[in-house]
């Protein structure tokens, strides 16, 4: 991880996106699956959040949601999310183009459409969201291009998604969110299908655009290294919850709850080369499963009876869902560099 | 610069094919059985007057000398003499082709506006009733052999409602119009079929689309949906419209045959059965290289859009 400790931007009190009592279930032929169970958080103004987990918490499902994704025909939320004020779920697709949301994906491969421009898409996404002519659209997308760092604008302007490498693609799926104009960038593990170097340099540009343009990012990740360098503030979920959330240093140095203890003992560092790495034992309980207590419990070291009650997510900045937490001492990081 | 060089590649590679087709086109209808000139001479006629017809046919010549000579005249236009009337084929030919081939274009608009709308929307409502409807009715579209529903449809909009005149109507030299609303229904008795394979088609090939992560990104840019559906995702589709197409056209050409048959048309189609009834080769070669020559010019085609439309194929 690059080095940079500079010491935390000031936080607007308002926060910009509000999420509460957020949850979901798809509906199938079998039944109900519950995926998200009363989530609530929420991301500052040019704030970058960290949603942490492993595969199957509910971290993308959250996303989804909030960009208005999820097929109306499976899914059934509840709750409340609201960006800005405005209200973001229940809207059909239709009447979201005056939201200022963009969100980025996973796979840059297959994200851009195969069959058109580059130039086209961008254009397309300018006059649509923001009303430009053609005109205005072309002179913007240039300007877009050189600010997520592609060379040769124009020339790029004309190329299709299969002559860019990886990293470009993904330069330009961040220079297509720009171009709606958003306050919230909802990014979807964006890192995670590049290499590491190609990785660095586009956390890079996410950070310096959030400041340049006072840009919230939502970062969806499993890989704490890259919260580290890049967020403000981290979401731990697991098993459709929030089980812990905070300042990224205070998270990270000093893991309230065990699940978070596991993910980050969980990580390679150069004290553990050579051996084998802490896992956590077992696997996320489906969501079809209907647990009262703590839900990690099955699989927690520190397990107890007094887990099989339900558990609240308590605390004031930095809260946790774990009735031990308080006589429990875990171990933090022990390199991670915070990077905000 | 590109469209100049795709189109220059495509063409040079439809050239062997020709060459192959006019060489099938040659030897298989010598494989049918029966001799010209008994057809011609009668059963009775004296072994020397069939030589002599033969001779006067060139049938007496090598299998490669025949060919030779009439694929050296067949590029200058020259398809030779009909066997039976000495009317000369490409004559023959030009008079019937303009029918035909109207009836094939105006049966490929019937396929692609019923196919295309309803295998958008099945795919657009996938595993709905209204999917299930058209993919049910698709099926039995397939399932219907053309001359049947041509005979249905006669019955129903021309003997019984008197929408569309009926079989044995004016040519198209003599009352265009009238011989235009008579093209209706026989284009439809052709068309229905392929709009049902269309439909099927596109709907697949939409809902790969409809579920692909570049719609994603179109739906999470908050694009009208009705943009996403009938701009970027059936271009993505295109290439198996394309196809399909195609395939249509060498379809519907065979088809037709049947089909004017049933209605009576004076198209190729019934060029080709009577010349066949009768060992008239030199009809039969002329019309089955007009034919191989429109379905090989669709496929070039074909071929030319696929280029254009996908950036990724070079």
């Amino acid at each position: 991880m690059t080095a940079t400790p500079t010491s935390s931007r000031p936080k607007v009190a308002a926060p910009l996106l509000e999420v509460e009592d957020l949850s979901l279930s798809f509906r199938s032929g079998s039944g109900e699956a519950r995926v998200l169970h009363d989530v609530s958080f929420s991301v500052g103004s040019g704030e970058i959040v960290g949603l942490v987990g492993e595969s199957g918490s509910g971290k993308t499902v959250t996303s989804l949601a909030l960009a208005g994704l999820l097929d109306p025909r499976t899914a059934v939320t509840s709750g409340n999310a609201t960006l800005n004020g405005e209200p973001l779920l229940g809207r059909g697709s239709a009447n979201r183009s005056d939201l200022p949301l963009a969100m980025i994906f996973q796979e840059p491969m297959t994200a851009l459409d195969p069959v058109f421009t580059i130039g086209s898409q961008l254009m397309e996404t300018l006059t649509h969201r923001q009303g430009k002519s053609r005109k205005e659209a072309k002179r913007e997308a240039l300007v877009l291009l050189e600010q997520v760092g592609i060379s040769d604008p124009r020339a790029r302007l004309a190329s299709y998604p299969h002559q860019l490498s990886g990293g470009m693609r993904q330069r330009v799926m961040i220079a297509i969110a720009l171009a709606c104009a958003p306050r919230l960038l909802i990014a979807d593990e964006p890192t995670t299908a590049v290499d590491v170097t190609i990785q660095a340099q586009l956390l890079e540009l996410i950070k310096r655009l959030s400041v340049e343009r006072d840009m919230s990012v939502l970062f969806i990740t499993h890989d704490l290294g890259v919260v580290a360098e890049t967020c403000d503030r981290m979401i731990t979920m697991y098993a459709g919850r929030i089980v812990e959330q905070g300042e990224v240093e205070q998270v990270l140095s000093k893991p309230r709850h065990p699940y978070t203890a596991g993910l980050l003992a969980a990580l390679p560092s150069p004290e553990t080369r050579g051996r084998t790495l802490a896992a956590i034992p077992g696997r996320v309980p489906p969501p079809t499963q209907v647990v009262t207590g703590c839900v990690f419990a099955e699989r927690c070291d520190h397990r107890a009876d007094e887990c099989g009650e339900p558990q609240d997510l308590a605390g004031s900045t930095h809260q946790v869902r774990c009735v031990r937490s308080a006589e429990l001492t875990l171990i933090g990081a022990q390199r991670l560099e915070v990077g905000r | 610069m590109r469209v100049l060089r795709v189109v220059g590649t495509s063409l040079l590679t439809a050239v062997p094919t020709l060459i192959l087709a006019t060489f099938i086109v040659f030897f298989m209808q010598r494989l049918i059985p029966g001799d010209p000139a008994v057809a011609l001479a009668g059963e009775y006629a004296t072994p020397e007057r069939l030589a002599e017809i033969r001779a006067d046919l060139g049938l007496d010549q090598p299998m490669l000398v025949q060919y030779w000579d009439w694929i050296r005249n067949a590029f200058t236009g020259n398809l030779g003499a009909s066997f039976l009337s000495g009317q000369p084929v490409t004559e023959q030919i030009l008079s019937r082709l303009p029918l035909t081939l109207l009836l094939t274009l105006f049966a490929l608009i019937v396929a692609v506006v019923i196919g295309l709308p309803t295998g958008v929307w099945a795919a657009q409502n996938a595993e709905s009733r209204l999917d299930r409807f058209l993919t049910t009715s698709a099926t039995l579209g397939l399932a219907m052999p053309n001359f049947w529903l041509g005979m249905m449809l006669i019955i129903v909009f021309s003997m019984g409602l008197g929408l569309f005149p009926g079989p044995g109507g004016p040519s198209l030299q003599d009352d265009p119009a009238e011989a235009l609303r008579g093209l209706v229904l026989p284009a439809m008795a052709l068309g229905l079929v392929g709009g049902a394979e269309i439909c099927r088609q596109v709907r697949s090939a939409m809902i790969e689309n409809l579920g692909a992560d570049y719609v994603r990104t179109h739906r999470a840019k908050a694009l009208p949906e009705s943009r996403i559906v009938w701009l970027h995702a059936l271009k993505n589709s295109s290439l198996p419209f394309a196809t399909i197409i195609g395939l249509q056209v060498s379809r519907l050409i065979g088809s037709a045959v049947v089909v004017e048959a049933v209605f009576g048309l004076p198209g190729l189609g019934s060029l080709v059965v009577d010349a066949t009834n009768q060992r008239d080769y030199a009809v039969i070669q002329g019309v089955v290289l007009v034919a191989a020559v429109v379905v090989l010019f669709t496929n070039t085609l074909v071929d030319i859009s696929y280029r254009l439309l996908d950036p990724r194929i070079s």
